[in-house]
């Protein structure tokens, strides 16, 4: 069962979420992935993300699994950041899980 | 600026591009259907807008990307190459540096002005047969299936190619043209964030795409990754493969992933290291990509601004060593001595290897000139050829960027003054294309730049008669044959009958004169009517230390150049009371002019008994100054002179002495026309 909201902690993302600014998003993120509390990832509306956001918060869910914490977003994927889930091909293969994490949808199983 | 700064790496990088693109247009112009050329501009202009996108120069991947597609229609064959869409590329070109310059500039709409006239050149009326078709036979299989077909596309980028500029994303919405498509990417080699390097790319992709062109299509839309990517590209029939064709495959480059379809048609995908009878361009892969790394091993990118700190601590450590010197020699201290000699052999040697990492080829400065020709040809009507040699001469760099704008100065005045139109050339019985030839040579400590052109040369009369009537030399003055030319760089004078955007304006020539001058350089100038003009700039080849004569007038110390010191001579009392008024001595049947310097800066010491007289010289001027003492060579290090006294044109700078006092050190050419116009003086009075 998830926790309760309350266990989460908010990692506010900065607008540029893209290679130039990856690696900052990633000690921002690398740093609270390794408390004992589960990530609330918060995206800008106007953000602007590549590919490698996207591969970042892969990484970070698969990291997440393994130390059984939970990784979500505070909303569903909007502007670039669905536009790179679209056009890079990842929004064909969504697992429901995926989906869930992504855009925010339950799969009726 | 810091290498680590990514948007000064790119502007670098564009700078690179820009030259790539230039002069692959230029050389187009001579050979329209050179296909190295067309692909050699394509991919500078391809690679300017994917780098530009990755950097965020929006307007300008926006810009390049309308180009790009316009260009590509000419790589493609559709369109012919044509000077007019050399010339609408060159002018889009200046459009993409103004973007990469000032990218927040507000451009207004001179990107769409340019680009409709890029249209407009491309679907020019010229015969398209002027270029050699581009598909080249395509496989059999492929060739028979190239309508309406479906292909399987599996690739995997290296991992730093998202770090190098390449978005897989740009990879992606081209496949997308071609037709309808399925993409589905493989996440299942991200590793977990503890170990991921997140500049890193872990992703593939499987596409599925249905399309009416043929597989030179698909290659095309990779064609400046192949290099170094993992590509396979199969046509489906009923879901099977029937061609496994892998393009070119990188060995070190395994494929991170394990697709499907790997599992059904194993026998039909060659592993690439088993593949013997590979096309010779996949086997040049490998090779090609060496030699690149091996290439860029070669080199280091250092900033300017670093090798002119390092020069200043160079200069420094020179001085420190003239100190030490100076200490040991008036020290008993055989060690010391020792120590010393062996610092100055070092310092010696740190300076020369710091001299040559500031050459620059001269070939950078006129490569330049290919593109200001090209404009002024179509400008003016005229036809020119432009032939440059000794482009491997090496210049400090300081002298190459500040010898740009007087060089071009002298070529366009050669364009638009010396030659002749075609018309006129064929009247004087001379080949239709004028020529420009830009030349340089080393010669001693000096660089010498010409430029000479076959054209009309230049009007003595007209030269003579503007002079007069603008007052710069009375009616009727003797003048030799080189002072009457080199009136030409005098302020305000143009012989131009009529002014032209080239020329004609009268600013420039003596902008010219004293830009090399600043440099402590010269201008020679010969001239034959109807078979052209010849200038020759002479540049010292360094300007952060020289070789300096260390003299003494009154109690303070001066450097002058030792490039410009002729001869030295002992004034005597009696000769110098006998020249008082005159100021001329003889030297070898020809009278020269001579300063005192004690005079011109006032010492209000007594003159030595005996005084000394450098004779210096800037070309044929010559000029002696009386010193007080000749103390001998100086490494000198040049300090620019402050902002308060940047205006005293008798000094060019100062430098520090091994004691620590400053010395300044003396503009010869300054001095050398202070002279001249004492001489003048002195003829006018009788």
């Amino acid at each position: 069962m998830p926790p309760l909201i309350d266990e989460y902690i908010l990692v506010e993302l900065p607008d540029k979420l893209n290679i130039r600014n990856i690696s900052n998003v990633y000690d921002l993120i690398y740093s609270e992935v390794n408390s004992d509390k589960s990530l609330l990832i918060s995206v800008p509306k106007s953000a602007d993300a590549d590919l490698s956001f996207i591969q970042l918060m892969e990484s970070a869910r698969i990291r997440a699994k393994t130390t059984g914490k939970h990784i979500v977003m505070s909303s569903p994927a909007e502007g670039s950041v669905l536009n790179v889930l679209e056009r890079g091909g990842f929004a064909e293969t969504f697992s429901p899980e995926d989906k869930k994490f992504w855009l925010h949808e339950e799969v009726i199983q | 600026m810091s290498m680590t700064d990514p948007i000064a790496v790119f502007r670098m990088e564009a700078a690179e591009l820009f030259e790539q693109i230039e002069s692959g247009l230029l050389d187009l112009t001579h050979r329209l259907d050179d296909r190295d050329q067309i692909d050699a501009v394509f991919r500078g202009l391809h690679t300017l807008k994917g780098s530009g996108a990755m950097f965020g120069f929006d307007a300008l991947a926006a810009f390049t990307h309308h180009c790009e597609t316009a260009f590509d229609r000419v790589r493609k064959g559709e369109k012919p190459a044509t000077s007019e869409l050399i010339a609408a590329v060159l002018a889009a070109q200046d459009h993409m540096r103004a973007l990469v310059d000032r990218p927040m500039d507000d451009h207004g709409n001179i990107g769409d002005i340019l680009l409709s006239q890029l249209q407009r050149a491309v679907e020019g009326d010229a015969p398209v047969t002027a270029l050699v078709p581009t598909i080249q036979a395509e496989p059999a299989a492929v060739a028979v299936k190239s309508a309406g077909n479906t292909w399987r596309i599996r690739f995997s980028l290296p991992v730093n190619s998202m770090v190098n500029g390449t978005n897989p994303l740009g990879l992606l919405d081209e496949l997308r043209d071609l037709g309808e498509c399925r993409i589905a990417v493989n996440t299942s080699a991200i590793p977990s964030l503890d170990v991921l390097v997140p500049t890193d790319l872990h992703l593939s992709w499987d596409v599925t795409v249905t399309t009416d062109q043929p597989r030179s299509a698909i290659d095309d839309v990779f064609i400046f990754v192949l290099d170094d990517m993992q590509l396979d590209v199969e046509t489906l029939t009923d879901g099977v493969a029937v061609i496994a064709e892998p393009a070119a495959v990188q060995a070190e480059q395994p494929v991170p992933v394990v697709l499907p379809v790997a599992a059904i048609a194993p026998a039909t995908l060659p592993v690439p290291a088993q593949a013997p009878a590979a096309p010779a361009v996949e086997r040049e892969v490998p090779g090609s990509n060496d030699a690149r790394q091996a290439k860029a091993a070669e080199n280091v990118r250092v900033p300017a601004e670093r090798l002119d700190e390092l020069m200043d601590r160079v200069g420094e450590l020179v001085i420190a060593q003239s100190r030490l010197r100076q200490l040991a020699s008036s020290s008993m201290d055989l060690q010391l001595r020792s120590v010393s000699e062996e610092i100055e052999r070092l310092s010696g040697e740190l300076r020369d290897t710091m001299m040559v990492l500031r050459m620059v080829p001269v070939g950078s400065l006129f490569g330049r000139f290919r593109r200001l020709v090209h404009d002024l040809a179509r400008e003016t009507g005229k036809v020119i050829e432009l032939v440059t040699e000794g482009e491997t001469t090496e210049v400090d760099k300081t002298v190459i960027e500040r010898l740009a704008d007087p060089l071009v100065h002298l070529v366009r005045n050669s364009i638009d003054h010396g030659l002749e139109t075609p018309e006129e050339r064929r009247a004087a019985g001379k080949d239709e294309a004028g020529k420009i030839m830009l030349s340089a040579r080393q010669a001693g400590g000096e660089v010498i730049i010409t430029i000479k052109d076959d054209g009309r040369g230049i009007n003595r009369e007209r030269v003579r008669a503007k002079a007069e009537a603008s007052g710069l030399i009375q009616p009727g003055a003797a003048l030799s044959d080189q002072d009457l030319l080199q009136l030409i760089f005098a302020p305000g004078f143009s012989t131009a009958a009529q002014v032209t955007n080239l020329s004609g304006r009268g600013v420039g020539m003596d902008v010219v004169k004293k830009t090399v001058e600043t440099l402590r350089g010269a201008i020679d100038i010969t001239s034959h009517a109807g078979q052209g003009s010849d200038v020759s700039l002479r540049i010292p080849l360094t300007l952060a230390i020289i070789d300096g004569l260390l003299v003494r007038v009154g109690t303070g110390r001066y450097v002058i150049p030792l490039s410009a010191v002729e001869e030295c001579l002992e004034l005597s009392l009696e000769e110098d009371l006998r020249s008082r008024g005159r100021s001329f001595i003889s030297l070898r049947d020809s009278l020269v002019p001579f300063l005192r310097l004690r005079d011109l800066f006032r010492t209000g010491t007594k003159p030595d008994a005996h005084q000394k007289v450098v004779v210096i010289s800037t070309g044929t001027e010559r000029v002696g100054m009386v010193v007080d003492q000749i103390i001998g060579d100086h490494q000198t290090v040049i300090k620019s002179m402050s902002k308060l006294h940047h205006d005293v044109a008798t000094f060019s700078g100062a430098t520090i002495l091994g004691d620590g006092s400053v010395a300044l050190i003396l503009d010869v050419a300054h001095l050398v026309a202070a002279g001249q116009q004492q001489e003048a003086q002195v003829r006018a009075a009788g």
